[in-house]
């Protein structure tokens, strides 16, 4: 194991003050509101934190079609009514609404997942974290639920220029539909989701038997879920998947997107995850020990979202925060109770061990079909990494999972992160 | 198989549901698992207006674009089904080089390689990076306080106002600002006047988007000099804050600093209050949570016309869209009914 991870993490306070509409859901508010609990939590104090720069429409065109690029630039809410049919075909109005702003903000969500990515590729940090990126549903010729630009594709493929293959994962609690699509041909990234899926639930894809297709056949995995579904059930199966991914896949960098629609309580939302819970996904995932992007997503009960990010944030930096949230100047949001921790719903968990347990089958019939045979893409050897042992089998699930168990860590001969990171 | 749609954009209408529903049925069948080594087989779509095309050895010329026009449609021609109802359809990935991205190639630089674009650095990494102790304080949770009227409007804006001071003290004023604490909080009201600020709670409230009305656009035209990042400083700093202070005050149960039009009445109004809604609700959870009630057994009873409605076959267009009681299809028959075992819940 190395020495503790380096974390850059990117804030611009100007990505706050934007404002979808009234009654939008989204709220990018809820970036200040957990910025500044991070930093009420003197977690500053063991990181380092950047402004990203503004990405240009020509890095944002590393993806997106230019002309999709060149109308969200041009557009804004005085001349929207000018435009309908490049606003149908782009898909902008209601959902993902024209306002004041909106081509900024998008520069600077993107301009950090990018710059998280240059970061990780030049090893200037072990895990680099964007809140306010993790927009998953853009495609590259139109916006989608509420997301414009897709950023993790954009980050993604700066990686892929260092790396041969990328894991992305995905805990929000919708499909990342726009991640998978981007790379749905393509084996060189290999997309994880889970998310509530049927019952019309946006965006309407993400079956299990969606896997890929030609080259990225089997390079694409959606664990479709029901609602209600809780700590013990999800964490139990997300670390049973990630495991073998991580295993089969042998990924040089991943990507996590922590979408916090998948908690308790949320707006849109329908799943009964603890903040613990869905940290505890993070945990897992830094303790593989492989270069890290983390980013935000969807998340629609903005104290919620603040409370998650700070605690995943600690999570990140190996720290454990109290549940009394610090004086801060929203500590209202946070009032009465003031308390990081948010309960959980008297909800019905619809998963149930069959459901479950065919899904995982599923999933692991499908990665048996990814072969290790020599090949250019899996010729880069990765980096040390760790498979975090865990009993999937054990008996009681309300036990604590036990981490300390057998080391299964790997030698490379040709380790990236040979002693300290002197940069 | 993963159905691909056509490239050209599909008008949403009735007749294309119609259509993306048969072909779909006839397609579920063939998602099974086969081994790696089974070949893709382009079948000539029943519908016909589809060709099919080889599927290329290298699958970079895909990516570069060669295909274009005319996927194929992978649906078998002798596929006998029993009830369409079963298998709800799935969506389809799209194809093509206007969906997918482009991979670079894996050579180790980057020509753009500007410091520039790996962030500006604000707060740089802390001296103590090297060593694996934590010993300085981190990640302090709250004091409780010592003051005679704890809890009250003036104990908390005076614990506010230490803890902003802190702030500013421990990382510096520069960075205090580079970081945007300038324009967080209560602080932001000292930019506006107490007219103002009362002609804004007027505007928000008596300008509610349930009644057709746009508060924003109203701010927008009353406060011509302000940015509209401004207004939305105010808007979350200030109104929505001391908002959620009220409700933290007269009804805490049901908080939501994310209801847009709910108005705050004091306890005597409580009870005609007419923007809340008459629901129980689990404490924490927004009203607006649609909890889907599957006990529900009329919600198994159906209206035979129903049945062949294809909209209940269309996907969410919007993420937002509060959705009606669940797929009739899923309902009647289940998820599980698909092609999994049907088994007793744990």
């Amino acid at each position: 194991m190395r020495s503790k991870d380096r974390i850059s993490y990117f804030y611009d306070g100007d990505v706050g003050n934007v404002y979808f509409g009234p009654n939008h859901p989204m709220k990018p508010h809820r970036l200040c509101m957990t910025h500044h609990l991070v930093l009420s939590y003197d977690l500053h104090k063991k990181m380092e934190i950047y402004r990203p720069h503004k990405a240009y429409p020509v890095e944002l065109a590393q993806f997106h079609s230019a002309d999709y690029v060149e109308f969200l630039q041009r557009i804004n809410p005085d001349t929207q009514h000018l435009f309908p049919e490049e606003m149908a075909k782009f898909k902008l109005g209601e959902d993902c609404p024209v306002f004041d702003d909106m081509f900024e903000f998008c520069q600077i969500y993107a301009g950090g997942t990018i710059d998280a990515a240059r970061r990780l590729n030049n090893q200037l940090c072990d895990i680099a974290i964007n809140w306010a990126g993790g927009l998953h549903h853009a495609k590259k010729c139109e916006a989608s639920g509420f997301c414009y630009i897709n950023d993790l594709v954009l980050g993604i493929l700066e990686l892929l220029k260092y790396h041969a293959r990328v894991l992305y994962i995905d805990i929000d609690v919708h499909h990342g539909d726009g991640v998978e699509e981007a790379f749905y041909f393509t084996d060189r990234v290999m997309t994880v989701s889970f998310h509530k899926y049927g019952n019309l639930f946006f965006p309407g894809s993400g079956d299990v038997k969606e896997i890929g297709e030609q080259e990225g056949k089997f390079y694409a995995i959606n664990i479709p879920l029901k609602d209600g579904i809780d700590d013990t059930s999800f964490t139990r199966l997300f670390k049973t998947i990630i495991s073998k991914v991580v295993e089969t896949y042998q990924p040089g960098v991943i990507v996590l997107q922590c979408g916090a629609d998948s908690l308790a309580g949320d707006r849109l939302g329908c799943f009964n995850l603890s903040i613990d819970g869905h940290a505890e996904c993070v945990r897992f995932v830094k303790k593989i020990g492989l270069p890290l992007l983390v980013t935000g997503g969807g998340g629609y009960t903005k104290e919620n979202v603040a409370r998650c990010w700070t605690v995943e944030t600690g999570v990140l930096l190996d720290t454990e925060l109290p549940n009394e949230i610090p004086d801060n100047e929203y500590i209202k949001y946070f009032a009465p109770e003031c308390s990081l921790r948010i309960p959980t719903a008297h909800i019905e968990n619809f998963n149930s061990k069959s459901y479950l347990g065919t899904i995982k089958m599923q999933v692991l019939e499908n990665l048996r079909c990814i072969q290790h045979a020599p090949s250019v893409q899996m010729q880069e050897v990765p980096p040390d990494y760790y498979i975090p042992d865990f009993d999937e089998d054990e008996k009681n699930p309300d036990e604590r999972i036990d981490q300390h168990t057998q080391d299964k860590h790997i030698q490379r001969d040709d380790e990236y992160y040979e002693g300290d990171n002197d940069k | 198989m993963v159905q691909k749609r056509q490239l050209a954009e599909e008008a949403y209408d009735v007749s294309s549901k119609h259509l993306k529903l048969e072909n779909s049925c006839q397609l579920v069948s063939c998602l099974e698992f086969p081994s790696k080594d089974v070949p893709l087989k382009p079948c000539i779509s029943a519908k016909g207006g589809h060709f099919p095309i080889e599927i290329p050895e290298n699958n970079r010329q895909f990516e570069s674009g060669i295909i274009t026009d005319k996927p194929t449609r992978l649906v078998p021609t002798d596929d006998t089904y029993s009830c369409p109802l079963r298998f709800p359809p799935l969506k389809e990935v799209p194809v093509g080089p206007e969906y997918q991205a482009h991979i670079p190639e894996c050579c180790g630089y980057d020509t753009n390689n500007d410091d520039k674009f790996l962030g500006s650095c604000v707060i740089p990494m802390p001296e103590s990076y090297s060593t694996v102790s934590t010993d300085f304080a981190v990640g302090k949770g709250r004091n409780d306080c010592f003051c005679e009227d704890r809890g009250s409007l003036r104990c908390v804006r005076q614990h506010i106002t230490e803890a902003r001071e802190n702030l500013r003290v421990n990382i510096g004023h520069e960075r205090f600002s580079a970081l945007g604490f300038d324009s967080m909080g209560d602080a932001v009201a000292c930019e506006w006047t107490e007219e103002d600020e009362r002609l804004f709670h007027e505007i928000v409230y008596s300008n509610p988007v349930s009644l057709g009305k746009n508060f924003w656009e109203k701010l927008e035209e009353t406060f011509p000099s302000r940015t509209n990042q401004e207004i939305v400083s105010y808007y979350f700093n200030v109104f929505v804050l001391q908002r959620r202070a009220e409700q933290n005050r007269f009804d805490p149960i049901n908080a939501d600093s994310d209801d847009d039009e709910l108005q705050v009445t004091d306890s005597s109004e409580e009870d005609d209050d007419s923007c809340r809604d008459e629901i129980q609700k689990p404490p924490g959870f927004s009203i607006k949570n649609p909890v889907f009630d599957h006990d529900d057994d009329t919600r198994f009873i159906f209206d035979d016309s129903k049945v062949w409605d294809v909209d209940y076959f269309s996907f969410p267009r919007s993420k937002a869209d509060f959705l009606p009681t669940g797929s009739m299809i899923e309902e009647v028959f289940g998820v599980e009914s698909w092609d999994i075992e049907v088994t007793d819940n744990e």
